[in-house]
């Protein structure tokens, strides 16, 4: 298992592109999103309060980046009996983390983007949560065109090569609109995000995340991205800070996973949900 | 407040002075120490003429500064083009009056660097009033080193003041200063002035303000736009006595003309002297044709150690404020565009904000390109005419030109005239001035506020406020309210240092800030006037703009009401030209009187240190190697390693030449202060070699060449050992 977790790494670092080295430039930042509840592929993971801390080195290769990350997530207070977790109830505390690589880069109109990821649980699974029995590791690849500033439609895949051993496509379109003030640049952005599992669903002897083969959910997400002027860091010498604020997420339940909003009766079957708020304060340096 | 005093009682104590500071100094006394080594002397001249000092000292600082000029768009410089020089002409009358006339390519001075650089020059026995500093306006020059703390922060996109490159910049000047009044430069010298007019170089790039004037304009106002600037290139032509046989020789010559030395644009990230630059490079090889002293680099190493002219030709601005040279529409290079962009970013990680997208390497190269022709071909232009009238100059000269000069030193908010109050209590920065004037938009050129609302980074309407509650600044709209504070208050100059200097029959308006034409017109007619009144019946007056100080922009009342570019940065109001005028005008008159005006610069307030001067010594110097070649359709590369950019001072010395090998001919093509050569430093990084240089040479890559790295000799006074590197040839290569 170790060799081919490095294969793919390394084909993750190398993937798609004759890519060389040239002009060094590093970039270092850190990510930390407070949010209201853990979302994942349409799944509620957690329904209580979320920290979720990332760091992550990126070293720019030809048009694009070779990105490594530690991406984690902890569950604020203890989950009670009704509701979602990852940690196991009564539990709290960290409950997942990821290790990722990923190689973003440009090519004419084209975002391409080829990287491989390992989930690791540190739940409680007699207490309900996600134990390490549950780690996996997958590969994905994207496209997202951006011929256009205002509208930016998108592709991904992941494939799950071991503990759930299928595929899991999305679709995704992110409308802009700059509402930028001098000295502060940001954005409002509107994203729809539709999913279809294709092997991730329920068989036997496999770990799975949906119940049935298809699609999945379909969300709509508005988001406001707000950072300090690259000419105000530069005049005061400060690095990129970025503040992304989701208020809300309105989306329509497709498997029978997705519905589930909590434990009680009356959320096992939500046709629709909403999730409250996710901030995300980014620091870069670059 | 300003604090006066007659010739006459400077000279009676330095007690006087405390007292002056204690009585008149007030509040701003604590903050604003004043000079105390004042005192005027009359220097005996050694004979009974004009005696002229000539001296030209590089100022190139090593590369890792902010390009000073075009705000945030500008640049950090990777390495030097045309090197940048401080050029100095000295004068001492018959009666031991005396006057340095100096010229930098620098975007600007501080009165900070002016006062420094008098403190420096221990040799050449200066008073700050004797001193006219004026920088050239290049915008591929250093930012770090001025007074007011604004111009560190916003003019370059690297901020911060460092003490380092004040230093810097005032010992080099400091040593031109002593050079040109060093005994042994200081030579019996006749001088003459002239003026011709240059028309095609240069066109009004403000119009509409231009049309806007109803008071006072020049002969032939309106005029259309490519004749509606000052087009009168003055020159002062000096030779000087050849002590060896006692013949007269051309030496060099001062000349004035308004206009943007702005043809490179803001994508270019290597110290260059621009229009300037080129134009002093030419009439200087001319001058020493007609001296017939050996300065072709053509020829075969005529001064193996050191190509550079032999004579000085000084090109100080004038009446640029609203003047563009004729710059084709294609040296623009396209603006920083805020998009979508690709960031580093990880699996897990949640949207990236919005990024500058710069412009691709090649759009760049081809406007640059084209801002290189249109150097040669503007700067070919003005050169013709200078030399013409260079020559037609010589039966006027004469060895009895006298020297006078009037000085003051300003505080300008809230300054009172006869009890009242004419300028407003602080500066104001406008949001016309955001935008950028038509030289150089900035990315924030026509901004919108959340996309919708105008934020005033544009010239006219929306830039004006008519409900400014401050009377003196009404109508112009602060620039940037919510960043106001931390960007500008406080931040802004509040110090002019006003002049009026006679050479002979002209008077020069030396004024601390870029004036637009009409306002140039008022200033001189005012001088004019003044001295007409006090017996002057023939007088002739010549404005020298961005001398001794920098205020930013001086234009009309009428032009300042529309509120563009130069009206938004002109801090102190449309009442700021008839303050001016008038001080200007008694300046004029005092100089017919007995004593002559004379007033203290205060010295710069303390600002927050920022070390961006490359330090010496961080590293060993490594052994001098070439690393490699290349060569491409235009040009060819060589990249060596040397020593780090903080040891390797571009100032002190010239580094390398190429020459061409034809048969068993040897010619020296270029040598590293050039339009066509480029030299840039390796960056410090993880990867990157720090001690890494590269020459690029735009010359044609056929045949052989060979590539020479200097000796080179280390300034003394700077603080690190000297070095000698050995010559050493890469010979030869051939590039196909």
């Amino acid at each position: 298992m170790a060799l081919r977790n490095i294969a793919c790494m390394l084909v993750a670092a190398i993937a798609a592109s004759g890519a060389r080295p040239l002009a060094a430039q590093f970039a270092a930042g850190t990510d930390l999103t407070f949010a209201s509840q853990y979302h994942w592929r349409g799944l509620t993971r957690a329904s209580g309060w979320v920290l979720q801390p990332g760091v992550y080195a990126a070293v720019k290769l030809g048009s694009g980046y070779l990105t490594g990350e530690f991406w984690e997530s902890i569950e604020f207070g203890e989950a009670g009996p009704d509701q979602l977790t990852d940690a196991g109830f009564d539990e709290g505390g960290r409950t997942e983390y990821n290790l990722s690589v990923q190689y973003l880069f440009e090519l004419h109109d084209f975002v391409l983007g080829a990287g491989w990821v390992a989930y690791r649980f540190r739940g409680d699974p007699s207490a309900g949560g996600r134990g390490r029995d549950s780690d996996t590791h997958e590969v994905f690849g994207s496209v997202e065109w951006r011929g256009i500033d205002f509208f930016a439609p998108r592709i991904s895949v992941w494939h799950d090569y071991d503990e759930v051993d299928g595929t899991y496509l999305e679709a995704a379109g992110s409308f802009r609109v700059p509402i930028t003030a001098m000295g502060v640049e940001s954005s409002f952005y509107l994203d729809v995000v539709g999913g279809y599992s294709l092997g991730q669903e329920r068989s036997v002897g496999e770990l799975s995340y949906f119940d049935d083969h298809g699609p999945t959910h379909v969300a709509v997400a508005p988001t406001f991205v707000i950072a300090a002027s690259e000419a105000v860091e530069h005049m005061f010498n400060i690095p990129s800070v970025t503040l992304v604020i989701e208020p809300f997420r309105f989306q329509q339940n497709i498997d029978s996973e997705t519905r589930r909003t909590s434990l009680r009766a009356i959320d096992q079957n939500q046709e629709v949900k909403w999730r409250i708020l996710s901030i995300t304060l980014s620091v870069a340096l670059q | 407040m300003t604090v006066e005093w007659s010739r006459r009682r400077l000279g009676a104590s330095l007690l006087a002075c405390a007292l002056a500071v204690v009585t008149f100094g007030g509040e701003r006394a604590a903050a604003q120490a004043f000079v105390a080594d004042v005192g005027v002397r009359h220097v005996p001249a050694q004979s009974g003429v004009l005696q002229a000092g000539f001296a030209r000292v590089d100022i190139t600082p090593p590369p890792g500064l902010g390009l000073q000029g075009f705000g945030p768009e500008g640049r950090e410089a990777r390495g030097f083009r045309q090197r940048l020089y401080v050029r100095v002409l000295a004068l001492v009358d018959a009666h031991g009056q005396r006057l340095a006339l100096a010229v930098a390519d620098l975007q600007a001075i501080s009165p900070g660097l002016h006062l420094k650089s008098v403190k420096l020059a221990e040799g050449a026995k200066l008073e700050f009033h004797e001193l006219l500093l004026a920088a050239t306006h290049t915008h591929a020059a250093p930012s770090h080193y001025f007074d007011a703390a604004a111009f560190n922060e916003v003019g370059s996109s690297l901020a911060g003041f460092d003490k380092n490159v004040l230093a810097f910049f005032a010992e080099r000047i400091a040593t031109a200063l002593d050079s040109a009044f060093h005994p042994a430069n200081l030579e019996p010298a006749r001088a003459a002035w002239g003026s011709t007019l240059i028309t095609g170089a240069s066109r009004n790039r403000s119009y509409e303000p231009y049309l806007a004037n109803t008071g006072l304009t020049p002969p032939g106002f309106p005029a259309p736009i490519g004749l509606a600037v000052d087009r009168t290139w003055t020159m002062l032509r000096v030779e000087t006595l050849r002590q060896s046989d006692e013949k007269w020789v051309p030496a060099g010559a001062f000349s004035i003309f308004g206009v943007h030395p702005t043809i490179i644009p803001a994508n270019n990230d290597l110290y260059e002297a621009d229009l300037h630059g080129y134009v002093n490079r030419r009439l200087e090889r001319f001058i020493d044709a007609e001296a017939k002293l050996p300065n072709d680099p053509q020829a075969p190493d005529p001064h193996p150690d050191d190509p550079r002219p032999h004579s000085v030709h000084l090109w100080a601005n004038g009446a640029e404020g609203d003047v563009s040279p004729t710059w084709q529409a294609g040296t623009r290079c396209p603006l920083p565009r805020l998009r979508r962009g690709l960031r580093p970013s990880g699996a897990r990680a949640p949207r990236r904000a919005d990024h500058w997208e710069h412009p691709g390497a090649t759009a760049v190269a081809r406007c640059m390109s084209l801002a290189f022709e249109e150097v040669r071909r503007i700067g070919d232009l003005i050169a013709d005419s200078a030399e013409r009238l260079f020559l037609r100059l010589e039966p006027a000269l004469s060895d009895t030109v006298t020297i006078s000069r009037a000085f003051r030193a300003l505080e300008l908010p809230g300054h009172q005239r006869n009890g009242l109050q004419r300028l407003p209590d602080a500066p104001l920065a406008g949001s016309a001035f955001l935008g950028g004037a038509e030289d150089g938009r900035s990315r924030f050129y026509r901004w919108r506020d959340l996309g919708l609302f105008p934020a005033g980074a544009e010239e006219g309407a929306a830039s004006r406020d008519v409900s400014n509650k401050d009377l003196f600044q009404r109508p112009k709209r602060k620039a940037l309210p919510l960043l106001y504070g931390i960007l500008a208050e406080g931040k802004l100059p509040t110090l002019a240092q006003l002049m009026v200097a006679r050479i002979g029959g002209r008077y020069l308006v030396s004024v601390p800030a870029e004036v637009t034409t009409v306002a140039s017109f008022r200033l001189t007619e005012a001088v004019r006037r003044a001295a007409t009144t006090a017996g002057d019946s023939v007088a002739r007056a010549v404005l020298v703009g961005l001398a001794n100080g920098y205020l930013l922009y001086l234009t009309t009342p009428e032009e300042y009401e529309l509120q563009h570019y130069e009206g938004g940065a002109n801090l102190y109001g449309g009442q700021t030209l008839s303050v001016f005028e008038e001080e200007y005008g008694d300046l004029t008159r005092s100089l017919f009187a007995s004593p002559e005006r004379v007033s203290l610069a205060p010295t710069r307030e303390r600002l927050h240190h920022t070390p961006l001067l490359p330090e010496p010594g961080r590293r060993s110097p490594g052994d001098r190697r070439i690393l490699g070649t290349s060569c491409d359709a235009n040009s060819v590369t060589v990249r060596w390693e040397d020593e780090a950019p903080g040891d390797l001072i571009p100032a002190d010395g010239l580094l390398l030449r190429m020459t061409h090998i034809d048969r068993a001919q040897q010619r020296t093509v270029m040598w590293d202060d050039d339009l066509r050569v480029e030299v840039s430093a390796g960056r410090g990084g993880l990867f990157r070699n720090q001690n890494e240089w590269k020459a690029r040479f735009f010359v044609e890559p056929l045949g052989q060449f060979e590539f020479t790295l200097l000796e080179r000799q280390r300034q003394s006074g700077t603080t690190y050992p000297e070095l000698n590197h050995p010559r050493f040839e890469l010979r030869p290569f051939e590039c196909r």
